[in-house]
């Protein structure tokens, strides 16, 4: 990938083609609950981790929230903040213990779990190459995912009861190609993106696609397509973390531009 | 994808490093009033105390636990068919408790009454549990307060060699149990439960002596609170005992038990509770509780 991702930044570094369309604005409200899944094995901040959020904690889509978009795309440069935030809940009897933020759950014991993901995320959008419908560009931004797990544990035959909770804030860069295609007279727009890198033998990928249609010119509809795979072998980073997280999803809203 | 540049790698660390963690932890019920108060607690407790006289004592192949011993010698003639005890005297005999220590760390009195009769290569012990008492006392707002255990009913131990079977007998008003009646008077009202101690037909509990430095234990039991909790409680692997160490332990220095919970309300629920490496060392799913201890 180091060939193409070089050509890309040579290519945002040529002169715009043409003229293009002038600026609009974007403000949207989404409905975004993807799946999670994964497991943490490590330390963070001194405290021991040990745990699957799938396997162990039984974790399954909860409640979540409407998200909201801002949006900014000119001719040659867009600028987007995306704001959603979603509710995972589990309960279930350890087969074997657990560990969360150093509070060790042991097998047996029945442990009721919740994590909320709220998800930041700004995107900077160069089109490098631009053509009628269509343009190439390449995405510099930053999604920063905050995590607030909390854990209650009881076991009725030891009534040992024990509590665990955790706030943490993962900020992933978001480099990589992006994409946009227009159709219908400017009523169909598509876009795409591809957002990854790899460090030692850590890897990072974020995937997306959107479909907007407006019905009428300053209001329409999307649906979008989310996922998220990070891995993080044993011995790749400090704190000997051996880690998985995996969250992908669909999603809906409705998008105003003027 | 590896984009390579060391800029992504220092753009990666520096915000790693802006990702900030907090978080807190809390534990309770691992001390060991509460531990000795749960049902896991119970149960085991109850059964250290239920199988405190070991059939390898009674055969003679080890002693009594310390405190125990024949307080009445009776009755003079015995009936027919029963044989003479090594150790015991002759059947049947009493034993009181004198400044022995329950597991739960209370003082145990009371007596056991213990009848055998030898047929073939089988003796078969009937012990029965007379009004045996392990009462604890602890500080209530600066006033001592009681909780007491009362253990009533019968089980019959049959050995054959240096191995021993337990069961209890299906007779009387309540068949195929000893009652644990637990008598709280350090809440008011005091509370009043009556556990059932029950031993699986299926797997009974069985111990064997052929090794002194391993005296093991295994099988099933039960401990029912009526219409609340249901225990079923596995001993796997086996509890063990070493009667060639001194001083002697009365207690397991090695083995599990794996209790299943069903209870009314709150479902299904399971723990372990091992035993050693050290005497009367217990841990309950990994908390630590001294048996016999304060």
């Amino acid at each position: 990938m180091r060939f193409p991702l070089a050509s890309l930044f040579l290519l945002c570094a040529l002169p715009a083609f043409g003229q293009g369309a002038p600026g609009r604005w974007f403000l949207d409200l989404h409905w975004f609950q993807p799946s999670l899944s994964g497991h943490y094995q490590g330390t963070s901040g001194g405290n021991a981790f040990d745990v699957d959020l799938v396997n162990d904690l039984g974790l399954a889509k909860g409640s979540t929230s409407l998200g909201f978009g801002v949006e900014y795309q000119g001719p040659r440069f867009g600028l987007t903040y995306s704001r959603d935030a979603q509710d995972y809940r589990g309960s279930e009897v350890m087969t074997r213990d657990i560990v969360i933020n150093g509070q060790t759950f042991a097998a047996n014991t029945l442990v009721n779990s919740s994590v909320k993901a709220v998800n930041n995320t700004l995107n900077w959008t160069i089109r490098c190459l631009r053509r009628p419908g269509f343009w190439l560009g390449l995405d510099l931004g930053v999604r920063a995912t905050e995590y607030h797990v909390d854990a209650t544990g009881f076991n009725a035959l030891t009534e040992v009861y024990a509590t665990a909770n955790y706030k943490g804030t993962l900020p992933m860069p978001q480099v990589g190609p992006a994409l946009g295609f227009n159709a219908l007279q400017d009523r169909l727009l598509i876009r795409g993106f591809y957002h990854g890198f790899a460090y030692e033998r850590a890897s990072y990928g974020h995937a997306g696609a959107d479909l907007r249609y407006f019905p009428v010119a300053w209001l329409g509809v999307m649906a979008f397509v989310d996922s998220e795979r990070s891995r993080v072998p044993q011995g790749a980073l400090k704190g000997n973390w051996d880690a998985t997280l995996d969250r992908s999803g669909a999603g809906l809203g409705l998008v105003a531009r003027f | 994808m590896n984009t390579g540049p060391g800029w992504c790698a220092l753009l990666v660390l520096a915000l790693v490093g802006c990702g900030g963690n907090s978080g807190s932890t809390s534990v309770s019920g691992t001390d060991a009033a509460s531990l000795r108060n749960s049902p896991a607690g119970v149960s085991t407790l109850a059964f250290m105390d239920l199988e405190l006289i070991r059939p390898d004592a009674l055969s003679g192949a080890s002693g009594l636990p310390a405190g125990v011993g024949p307080v009445v010698q009776s009755p003079a003639a015995r009936p027919a068919g029963l044989a003479a005890h090594a150790s015991l005297g002759s059947s049947p005999v009493t034993l009181g408790f004198t400044n022995v220590t329950g597991a739960n760390g209370g003082v145990m009195s009371g007596t056991i009454t213990l009848a055998w009769a030898t047929v073939g290569a089988t003796t078969t012990y009937t012990e029965t549990f007379n009004d045996l008492t392990v009462t604890m006392t602890v500080q209530v707002n600066g006033q001592p307060a009681t909780r007491t255990w009362v253990y009533a009913g019968t089980q019959v131990i049959a050995v054959t060699g240096t191995t021993a079977v337990f069961s209890i007998p299906p007779a009387g008003p309540d068949p195929g149990s000893i009652t644990a009646t637990l008598t709280d008077n350090t809440v008011a009202p005091p509370v009043v439960k009556t556990w059932k101690f029950g031993i699986s037909s299926q797997a009974p509990l069985t111990m064997d002596w052929t090794i002194p430095a391993a005296v093991s234990l295994a099988g099933e039991f039960s401990f029912t609170l009526p219409g609340v909790d249901l225990i079923t409680v596995d001993i796997l692997p086996p509890l063990t005992w070493n009667t060639t160490t001194q001083p002697v332990c009365s207690y397991p220095l090695s083995g599990t038990l794996t209790l299943d919970l069903v209870n009314a309300a709150a479902g299904a629920s399971s723990a372990s509770v091992t035993f050693g490496p050290s005497c009367g060392h217990a841990a309950f799913d990994g908390a630590s509780l001294t048996l016999g201890g304060n």
